[in-house]
Formats: C-alpha cells, sequence, structure tokens
C-alpha cells in the first residue's frame, strides 16, 4: 500500500531531531547572593553624614565564582521638584572573586549632597552572568543645612500609644537657616522588622502645607491636625514628618506608633 | 463522460444562441459524492475580479475573455475549494466535481497571497482566516486574536500590545505584510506590538515556515499575510460595530462605508477604542524578595486609547486593477510604573483614576500610503506594489529616573524612534506547458531617526533588494512540487552616535560606532504536496533561510528599561542563515481533518543577547547582555484534529510542542512558548452560535539563563452569537467571556511576567454589528 511507507516521513523528522547529540555538561544557572549587607554597620535606620565615608560591609556567595558587585546610590525623593538639586548619584562596580567574599568598601559622600532620603541598590553577578536577587538600603543623608525638627511632643524617641479616633497635637517646631517650602506629614503601617518584607499601602493619614514665602525659617507644626480614623486598623504604624527648604534639602523624623 | 456529453449538448445549444460561442469559458459543476450537478458554486476568477454562482444545472459562463492564462476559484460551503490553471481559448470549457467537507479549512482558497493554491496544493501549511465578529473582539489586539491557531502565540506587554509570535519566532523572525507590504514598525522591541486594527484586519493567511524565497529576509519563522478585503457589492453598503468589555471598561467601535459602482470603489473605515487599567485576580506580587501591592486588584496605569483609519479607492477591470490606500493608526497606552524600574510601593500602591494615562507610557503613530496596480500582459498578471510608512514611536517617563537630574520634569521623551520606511514590489507570472513560473522583484528603503534623551539604537539608513524565481507545477493531480531561489542584497549605515554621559553634561562619548555594512545572500526552498487518495496529503518543504541583523543586533547600546539590561550590539555580525524543513501530514475525510506537522530547524548563526557576566557602567542599569550568535536547533509540533461528529457540533483540538536549544550557550532559547493544548466546542446553527474552549498551558521549565520558569495553568473561555434582523437591518450580536473562572496566572510570553504580574483576569466581552 502506498500510503503506508509515506507514514515515515513525520517520524524521519522526529528521528533526525532525537539523534542529535546534545552536550550532557548541565549549565550553571545557580544565582550567586548576597547574604549580608549593611552601611555603617547598619541595614535599618542608616543615617548617612555628607562630608563623610560611608562604610560598606557585604558578604556575598555563589556555588562556582563570583564575578562583580555593583553599587548603586541616588536619592529617592519621591518625585518632588524643590530648588536646585544637587543629589548625590553614584555608581560602582567592584571586581569579585572565589566562591565566598567579603566586601569592605569606603565610599567618600560629597559634603555638598542634599539632604534627604537615599538608597543604596546592591546587585551580584557571578562568572556565567547569572544574576543575583538585588539588595536595596535605604539611609537618610544629612548635612547641617537641612530643615531641624524640634519636637516636644510627642517624644518621637519612645513607642508612641494611641487609638482609632484619637488626635495627635504636634508641639514643636520645624526650622531652616534658609526657607521652607513645605512640610509633610505622613502616617504608613510599619513592616516588620528589616526583611526583605516591604508592603505598604495607602497612608493611614496624610497632610502636606507649602509655604509660599521666600524666607520661611520657622513653622510651628501644631498647625497640623493629624486625626486618627475611627475605622483604622490596630498594629503597627510609623509616622514620618518631613520638612523641604528651597534647596531642596530633606530633614525627616520618624517615629514608632501603635494602634490599639 | 456522460458528464461531458450533457455539458457539450447544452453547449452546442447555448452556442446557436449567442454570439460568444469563441470567447466563452463554460464551466459545469458536480457533487463528487452524489453526482449530481451543484447549484450556488462560487466561481470566480480573482484576478480579473469576476464571479458568478453556478445555476441549478451547475452551470455559469464567462464571457468577453481575452486570451491568455486564467486561475480559477470554485467554493461552495459544505465542500473542499479547488482551484485551477487554464489556458483560454484552448481551454474554454471545464467539467469538475467538488468532495463535500464540513471543515472550513478547506472551502477556501486564497488569491493575493503567494501561495494562490488550495491548501492541498501548497507545500507548506497555510492558514487562512475570515476574522469573524467574534475574532475581533474576543482579544484585545491582533496578535492576541490568532493565539488560538496551533503553533501561533503572542508577546504582549500587557493590554493592547501584542506582537506575534510564530514557533518561538518573533519580531524580525516573523514578516507581517499588509496588503503585501511589509508592515516596518521597529518591531525588534520586544514591547513594540502589531500597529494594524484587528477591524480592518478581515481577511488573513498565516504560512509556519520559511518563507524568505518569496519575501525575502525575516520571514524565517513565518508570515502573517494581510489581505485586501474583497470589492464591495456594488452601491452604498457598510456596517457599524460597537464594542463594550468589562475588565478594563473598553468602550469602542468602528465603521466602515464602501461604495461601488462598475468598475471603481471607494471605502473608508474608523476604529477608536478607549480602556481603563486592566484587572488581574492578584492583591500582591512578589518581586525580588519584595511584597508590593496591587492595589483594588487593578494595574496602574495600563489605560490606553487607539484612533485608527482608513482610506481605500480601488479600481478593478477586465486587464487592469488598481487600489490606492491611506492610513493611520494612533496608539497611547500606559505602562506599568513597577515595569520601567525597581517597582516602588509608593508608585504603585495608589491608582488614582483609571482612566488616567499617566507617565511612563509609549505612544506610536503609523501612517501608511500604498498602492497595488495590476495589469495583465500577455495573458499573464504583473503585479505592482508601492509604499510608503511612517512609524513614530515614543516612550514617556521622567528624566530624573534615569540620572537626568538637570533636565526639567516637562521632557518626556525618553526615547523617540520615527522610522520612515519605502517599499516597491513587482512580480510576473508566466506559463511554460506544466509549470507556472513567477519572477520578482522586492525593494525596501529604511531611514530612522533618534530622539529623546536615553540612547537606545542610533539613527541609520538600510536598503535591502531582492530578486527571486519561482517555479511550480499548475496540472498536477497526486504531485504538486515548487522550487525557488532568491538574491538579496542589504546594506545598513549610521554615522557614529555620540551622547553625553549622564552625570557629566559636557561630555561626550561614543555610544554607537559608524556602521557600513553589505549583506549580499541566497535564499532557496523546494517544496512537494503529495496526494496519493483523495483524503491524503503529504507535504515536505526544505528551505535555506536568511536574515539580514537589525541594527539594533549590531550598534545598539542602552538600558533596556523594564529588563534593566543593557543591550549592546555588535558590529560585525553576520547575516543569519538556516535550513529549515517543514512536513505535514494530513487526513481528511468530510466530516474528520487530522494534521500533524512536525518542522526542523537548524541555524548556522542564531543572533542573540548573550549575558556577558559584567555589570553596565551606567545608573540603575544590571548587566551587560551582548548580540552575539550561535548554531541553535529548534524542532516541534502541531497536531490539529477537527471533527463535526453531530450534525452542527463541531469538536477541534490544537496541541503544540516546541523544543530549541542554543549550541553555544548549551541552554534553551529565551521566550520559549510552553506546550499547549487548546480544545474547542462549537455548536452553529443558521443564526446563533455557541462555543467553549478550554486551553491548558504547561509549565515552561525550559528558559534561558536569568529567565523563571513559570507554572502551568488552565483556561477556559466562552462565547456566543446571534444574527438577527429588525425590518430590513441585519445586526450580529457577539458576546464572549475569556478566563471564565478569573484564573490568576502567568504568561511566559508576557513583557510584565518579569515582575511576576498576572495577566487579565475575567473579561466579559459583548458587541453588537449593523451590516447594511
Amino acid at each position: 500500500m502506498k500510503m503506508k511507507k509515506y507514514w515515515a516521513l513525520p517520524l524521519l523528522a522526529l528521528a533526525f531531531v532525537a539523534c542529535t547529540d546534545e552536550d550532557d555538561e548541565v549549565q550553571d544557572t545557580v544565582k550567586p547572593q548576597i547574604n549580608k549587607v549593611t552601611i555603617n554597620e547598619k541595614d535599618h535606620d542608616i543615617q548617612v553624614t555628607s562630608g563623610t565615608e560611608m562604610h560598606i560591609d557585604a558578604e556575598l556567595s555563589d556555588n562556582e565564582e563570583l564575578r562583580e558587585l555593583k553599587i548603586d546610590i541616588h536619592d529617592v525623593f519621591d518625585g518632588h521638584e524643590h530648588g536646585k538639586k544637587a543629589e548625590w548619584e553614584q555608581v560602582m562596580v567592584i571586581p569579585l572573586s572565589g566562591k565566598t567574599q567579603d566586601l569592605h568598601e569606603h565610599v567618600d559622600v560629597p559634603a555638598s549632597a542634599t539632604a534627604g532620603a537615599y538608597h543604596a541598590v546592591f546587585r551580584v553577578l557571578d562568572a556565567e552572568g547569572n544574576e543575583g536577587d538585588f539588595v536595596e538600603l535605604n539611609f537618610t543623608l544629612v548635612n547641617g543645612n537641612e530643615p531641624q525638627f524640634n519636637i516636644s511632643s510627642p517624644n518621637l524617641a519612645n513607642h508612641l500609644d494611641y487609638a482609632p479616633g484619637d488626635t495627635i497635637f504636634l508641639v514643636g517646631t520645624v526650622t531652616d537657616d534658609k526657607d521652607l517650602e513645605e512640610v509633610k506629614v505622613k502616617i504608613e503601617e510599619k513592616h516588620e522588622g528589616h526583611d526583605h518584607h516591604k508592603k505598604a499601602e495607602a497612608a493611614l493619614f496624610e497632610e502636606e502645607i507649602e509655604l509660599t514665602g521666600n524666607a520661611d525659617t520657622s513653622f510651628d507644626l501644631s498647625n497640623f491636625t493629624i486625626a486618627l480614623p475611627a475605622s483604622a486598623p490596630l498594629g503597627e504604624y510609623e509616622i514620618k514628618i518631613e520638612a523641604i527648604d528651597s534647596d531642596g534639602n530633606y530633614g525627616i523624623v520618624k517615629g514608632e506608633l501603635h494602634l490599639d | 463522460m456522460q458528464h461531458r456529453l450533457k455539458a457539450w449538448l447544452l453547449v452546442l445549444i447555448l452556442g446557436n444562441t449567442g454570439l460568444f460561442a469563441q470567447t466563452q469559458l463554460s464551466i459545469q459543476v458536480f457533487s463528487g459524492q452524489s453526482q449530481a450537478p451543484l447549484q450556488g458554486v462560487l466561481v470566480s476568477l480573482p484576478r480579473e475580479g469576476l464571479l458568478d454562482t453556478t445555476s441549478a444545472s451547475g452551470k455559469v459562463a464567462f464571457a468577453n475573455l481575452a486570451p491568455g492564462h486564467y486561475h480559477l476559484h470554485v467554493e461552495k460551503e459544505g465542500f473542499k475549494a479547488r482551484d485551477f490553471d487554464l489556458l483560454f481559448p484552448e481551454e474554454n470549457q471545464l467539467t469538475l466535481t467538488l468532495l463535500p467537507s464540513f471543515i472550513e479549512l478547506s472551502e477556501v482558497v486564497v488569491e493575493e497571497s503567494f501561495s494562490r493554491r488550495s491548501q492541498q496544493k501548497s507545500s507548506l501549511t497555510v492558514q487562512n482566516r475570515s476574522a469573524s465578529l467574534q475574532d475581533q473582539i474576543s482579544a484585545n489586539s491582533l496578535g492576541e486574536s490568532l493565539e488560538d491557531l496551533p503553533g501561533v502565540s503572542a508577546l504582549n506587554t500587557g493590554v493592547g500590545v501584542a506582537k506575534p509570535v510564530i514557533r518561538g519566532f518573533m519580531g524580525n523572525r516573523v514578516s507581517v505584510l499588509d496588503q503585501g507590504i511589509k508592515q516596518e514598525g521597529q518591531q525588534w522591541g520586544q514591547d513594540h506590538g502589531l500597529e494594524i486594527d484587528p477591524f480592518q484586519a478581515q481577511r488573513m493567511e498565516l504560512v509556519k515556515g520559511p518563507q524568505s524565497l518569496q519575501y525575502g529576509s525575516d520571514a524565517t519563522g513565518g508570515v502573517l499575510n494581510i489581505l485586501p478585503n474583497k470589492l464591495p457589492k456594488p452601491g452604498l453598503s457598510g456596517e457599524l460595530t460597537t464594542l463594550y468589555r468589562s475588565n478594563n471598561t473598553t468602550l469602542g467601535g468602528s465603521g466602515q462605508l464602501q461604495y461601488r459602482k462598475q468598475d471603481w470603489f471607494v471605502r473608508a473605515r474608523l476604529s477608536a477604542q478607549r480602556y481603563r487599567d486592566f484587572r488581574v485576580p492578584a492583591e500582591e506580587f512578589t518581586y525580588n524578595g519584595f511584597v508590593l501591592p496591587i492595589t483594588n486588584n487593578t494595574l496602574k496605569n495600563t489605560a490606553g486609547q487607539l484612533l485608527s483609519y482608513r482610506f481605500e479607492v480601488g479600481q478593478q477591470k477586465e486587464g487592469y486593477s488598481s487600489r490606492y490606500l491611506f492610513s493611520q493608526y494612533r496608539q497611547q497606552l500606559g505602562l506599568y510604573p513597577g515595569a520601567t524600574g525597581i517597582p516602588r510601593a509608593f508608585d504603585v500602591g495608589t491608582i488614582g483614576s483609571t482612566s488616567n494615562l499617566a507617565l511612563p507610557n509609549q505612544a506610536v503613530n503609523h501612517t501608511k500610503l500604498y498602492t497595488r496596480q495590476n495589469f495583465r500582459l500577455g495573458g499573464h498578471w504583473l503585479q505592482i506594489n508601492a509604499g510608503y510608512q511612517f512609524n513614530n514611536r515614543a516612550e514617556n517617563s521622567l528624566p530624573h529616573n534615569h540620572g537626568f537630574e538637570e533636565l526639567d520634569s516637562s521632557q518626556t521623551l525618553a526615547l523617540g524612534l520615527q522610522l520612515h520606511t519605502l517599499t516597491l514590489n513587482a512580480d510576473y507570472s508566466w506559463h511554460q506547458g506544466q509549470v507556472e513560473f513567477t519572477t520578482g522583484l522586492n525593494q525596501q528603503y529604511k531611514r530612522n531617526n533618534r530622539d529623546g534623551f536615553e540612547y537606545l539604537i542610533p539613527s541609520f539608513a538600510t536598503y535591502n533588494g531582492g530578486v527571486f524565481l519561482l517555479a511550480e507545477n499548475v496540472k498536477a493531480q497526486k504531485w504538486n512540487w515548487n522550487a525557488g531561489l532568491r538574491l538579496d542584497y542589504g546594506s545598513i549605515n549610521s554615522a557614529a552616535s555620540f551622547t553625553r554621559w549622564w552625570n557629566d553634561i559636557d561630555s561626550l562619548v561614543l555610544r554607537s560606532p559608524a556602521l557600513n555594512r553589505q549583506f549580499f545572500n541566497y535564499s532557496a526552498a523546494a517544496g512537494i504536496s503529495f496526494v496519493p487518495a483523495e483524503r491524503w496529503n503529504f507535504k515536505a518543504n526544505l528551505a535555506k533561510s536568511f536574515r539580514l541583523p537589525v541594527v539594533a543586533e549590531l550598534a545598539s547600546n542602552g538600558v533596556h528599561h523594564g529588563t534593566f539590561r543593557h543591550e549592546q550590539g555588535q558590529a560585525g555580525l553576520k547575516a543569519e542563515e538556516g535550513l529549515q524543513l517543514d512536513l505535514a501530514a494530513t487526513f481528511q475525510q468530510p466530516r474528520f481533518l487530522a494534521t500533524f506537522t512536525p518542522f526542523a530547524n537548524y541555524f548556522f548563526n542564531y543572533i542573540f543577547l548573550r549575558p556577558s557576566g559584567r555589570f553596565s557602567n551606567l545608573p540603575d542599569a544590571g548587566q551587560l547582555y551582548r548580540y552575539d550568535e550561535s548554531a541553535v536547533f529548534q524542532t516541534g509540533a502541531e497536531l490539529y484534529l477537527d471533527w463535526h461528529f453531530w450534525r452542527k457540533l463541531h469538536w477541534s483540538n490544537g496541541v503544540e510542542y516546541l523544543f530549541n536549544h542554543n549550541v553555544e550557550t548549551n541552554l534553551p532559547l529565551p521566550f520559549t512558548p510552553p506546550f499547549s493544548n487548546l480544545m474547542q466546542l462549537n455548536w452553529e446553527e443558521e443564526h446563533w452560535r455557541l462555543g467553549a474552549s478550554w486551553r491548558f498551558t504547561a509549565a515552561q521549565n525550559r528558559t534561558d539563563r536569568n529567565e523563571d520558569a513559570t507554572p502551568a495553568y488552565h483556561l477556559f473561555h466562552l462565547k456566543a452569537g446571534y444574527d438577527f434582523k429588525l425590518g430590513q437591518q441585519a445586526f450580529t450580536l457577539q458576546a464572549s467571556c475569556t478566563n471564565l473562572f478569573n484564573t490568576a496566572y502567568l504568561k511566559h510570553l508576557s513583557r510584565y511576567r518579569i515582575l511576576n504580574l498576572p495577566e487579565q483576569g475575567r473579561n466579559f466581552n459583548i458587541a453588537l454589528k449593523a451590516t447594511f
């Protein structure tokens, strides 16, 4: 029967396929890891001062061979534009070797860097080009020219206790050597510890006040009425008060708040 | 024999009454099953624009035909279509039989494509598609509407942007032709979708397998051929469709008006759509160990809008036909903010207005001006098509997100690409005995200018030109063969490109060296289609194909936002060359069709992006990837079954599998479509239709370095359609529900997969079409 011999055609194609030898060598697709990284020996609540050296410590590992570490440092001002920008931005690529490496790097923080919230992103590569998960460390940069807070009540160094429906009365001032542009208060749900869990929903409370003058050197924080919603879920929160001056410097203070 | 006698008698009788005996082509059609004459068979001479339907005695005649070669189509619903070549007036009578078939695939013959043949005679599998209202509404874009064809997928960027993927090939390895002109829209870009309105693409043909011979570079994976719409009926006619989709509150519509008077016709279509952020069945996603919110199950800033219009004027005479076309496609869509940087909680957490189209976003304007001119010369047709395209793409984002601190936030053009393309094609066929030869010429000139504060590829100019010769036998019943050869020349030119370094506003850094490359290539193909008996068909096609490198592969040097990769071209890359074998085995009965299409491809120097093991020196950029070339082997198969098991019930099942291997890296290629099975059940009555489908997609664990595996998932869809009349006005109502169970799934071929973002959730689509 003529038809039968043509069955072989598609099968021949598959045979041709199956017979191609494949290299049995297993490729290394295991990602390298950043096991620990600290700035000035801390991995949270980090403060860096302009004009000083930032100390970076990192512990890296790979199953075969490490190749490079990249450090990207720049601001994470949330998209607001205020005054001149002298935000510091730095890119560094550091060669690595071996299966494990402990790195200690010094980074000069420029004296003129704008104060505020920054982050450093650490990326690692191995010799095969496998990309490890990156690590992001947030830090606050201070340079002495940023707005300064003087808050007598509540004491942000303590763990604050409030109940839903309460009003927080801020007693204190924020001052600047030049001109304040904006002051912000934000209360957000706080994430547990300093692990990689970073979750953010809509803030519980957020208010911004803009100062339109050209030489606002002082602002009374009691201008804020911080009313905690009666429907607020119980738990841990973070209160953050930010002030921005005409040079774009951010002054930031934070506190922990417990709702029950 | 009896039929011929009857036919002769009739001709004698008719001939005595007519003056047209010598210039008339008479055709009579019989049913191959019942031997009775078939009425209502559509017999056409498409090139001449002539068509007629057979009478009760199965007859039709075409009068006043000039001597020469003619190509005839014979089609009737419920029967297998056939096509014929004949030399007139030497052959002025044709008696033929049609075999019954309920399989829609075999009921159509397509003229404008290079195959110009019924499915059976072609040595490659050709899938015809007359886009129904259901096809147009159930998918978000043209690229995605083709995913139900076995072996075809789409790489999508959220909703509204998708590019067709044929057997894992995409971008510059798939050619999309619109009215014979290759669509040029920077298709090398992963998030650059196909800029064609699904409402405009009413007749399409998809060829899986290499077509380098006919279309030149870029047709290695396959070709999507969008065919000219059929001539409108005489007088004024038109249609209006309105559309709503629930998942992203899409409101849209498309209207067409056409007018035909004798030889001339004019047609205009306008389509528009607006949609909001789309919704997914997930509240959060995990990226790099961070858990980020998906507030209200809505992916922020994925809204968009689309406006597309087309004007067409054409003429169809006996020895000449022409078409003139002007169209524009304008689309703007938001890009999920997390996709162009490290996703930040404050960026993606608060949605704001779901209809707001904010930064980052993508905008594309594609303008086309085309003409087709067909002349009958020496008994054969000379076809010329020429066109101009302008593809204007812009990617917008905030400058200080990428290290450009001194730029004002009003300067949001991150990457602007303006591509002008001029195309000129011509082909002519002639016969020598049983063989039809076609010779053709394709030319294309492209010029691209870049703009924007980011740099990825330089401005450039390219020229491609090719000539080919194709031969196929046309008279054979059992053995159909075709063979051809093509020669191509290409040149790519760009000047050395300099930009400032990101943190030094006064600097000048060489980003891409000057390019001055010339390429010479040949393509060849040979194929057969064997019909040992009426129910069987075996095909084999062997081709040597090539693809010219695109400028991105030779000279790119910048960060591809969203993947963090710094992509760098290599100026000396050679054109890709491959050997491709495509086989097909089809078994067909009136109510059942099975087709098995295995294939194997070997590329000597496949161009791919290779991780260098080094970081980029640009800020926020990850690893440096360089374009390199390697031998790549690829194989797979599709199996498609179609069974009309009970009157109006129709069951079909399509399976697809692909295996590929990069010899250099010893790893699979990225974006390999996973094994997939699509089962459909349809019930079609005269005025209404119901359908259900189930797609199973297996896990894809064969991934490239730094590519994540994707788990398996099942998707279910339902559809229903109803045709009705209100007075004289005809309407069609079409509704469908895609992702019936609101399944949360990751799609391997999705630009947002890298962020572990699920695809669109349940979506109700409803459309109402009025035809007049």
